[in-house]
């Protein structure tokens, strides 16, 4: 019978908890572990003082909770239409279209680079602007967790009142796993920051 | 007193499991005591922010504790009811009696 917290759990409530007592939550569950609590109780217990404390975190700073989602949002914007026209580019000299438009709606069957490379470039994105959102506000993940799950429903949002078939590359089942990608990376965009420092 | 400054539901029940723990009071006990006493599961991240709030009010100081190789080498953090804390515990219990005196639904002890 394996006696260790699961480690991913563990892992994700030290990256991703933001009470000031974070390690002595980890360690208070660590102790009822101990005593036989199971897999699912520390994997519930972990999700639910992640959400807790973020939520404490952004209620005592209402303020600095809404300025992280709008320059991550502002950040995400700029960046992505820069790397998107580059990517256009790129695509246009590939595809030899006259213009960017042309190319990123282009009607026929498009190399599997076409989307391997966009995938890159989003994940790029969405790592960057994670790691802008938790340089501007060092130690509190909770607003970049806030970004992140802002930005998770704004790109949910674009493609249910949108269409999927309407966003660039769309109608060809790319699209979404490419806005969940996304997400996900901004996710990772705060510990990756964290190890490195 | 503002109303940030007043007790909640669970803050309370919180505040007295502390003082029922007496010297005692870190994580595992508490939430140990808050399910023993309410047979509901409490999760342990609820119980922090309940702890953190109430000690941002002024009602609960903190200190770290020893750690022990079960808790993969983390220290405890023992929570000891201030002397605030109590007067507003005091406080919350006048008004629920008050509250609770004379409603022919709940004499008798029958739902």
């Amino acid at each position: 019978v394996n006696t260790q917290p699961p480690r991913i759990a563990n892992w994700l409530l030290q990256h991703f908890g933001s009470s000031p007592n974070n390690d002595a939550v980890i360690g208070d569950l660590n102790e009822r572990y101990e005593h036989g609590r199971s897999r699912v109780w520390y994997w519930q217990q972990v999700i639910a003082a992640i959400i807790s404390s973020a939520f404490t975190e952004m209620r005592s700073d209402k303020l600095t909770a809404a300025r992280s989602v709008v320059l991550g949002l502002i950040l995400v914007h700029a960046i992505a239409k820069l790397m998107f026209n580059l990517f256009g580019r790129l695509l246009a000299v590939s595809l030899h279209a006259r213009f960017v438009n042309e190319a990123l709606f282009y009607e026929g069957p498009l190399p599997r680079w076409v989307f391997v490379s966009l995938s890159i470039f989003i994940f790029i994105i969405g790592i960057w602007s994670g790691w802008m959102v938790a340089s501007f506000h060092k130690g509190r993940q909770a607003m970049v967790l806030l970004y992140g799950a802002a930005t998770l429903l704004w790109l949910f949002g674009f493609a249910m009142i949108q269409g999927i078939e309407n966003s660039p590359l769309g109608g060809r089942g790319h699209s979404l796993p490419l806005y969940c990608a996304n997400s996900a990376i901004l996710f990772v965009g705060i510990p990756c920051r964290r190890v490195l420092l | 007193m503002t109303k940030k400054d007043q007790l909640g539901n669970f803050e309370l029940m919180v505040m007295l499991t502390l003082m029922r723990l007496g010297e005692n009071a870190y994580g595992v006990p508490i939430c140990d005591e808050l399910e023993k006493r309410t047979g509901r599961d409490v999760a342990i991240g609820s119980v922090y922010a309940a702890l953190e709030r109430l000690e941002d009010k002024g009602f609960v100081t903190s200190e770290l504790g020893e750690a022990t190789p079960e808790r993969g080498g983390r220290a405890k953090r023992y929570f000891h009811v201030t002397a605030r804390g109590l007067k507003e515990v005091r406080e919350t219990q006048r008004a629920l009696v008050k509250l609770w005196h004379g409603l022919p639904e709940l004499e008798g002890g029958k739902a």
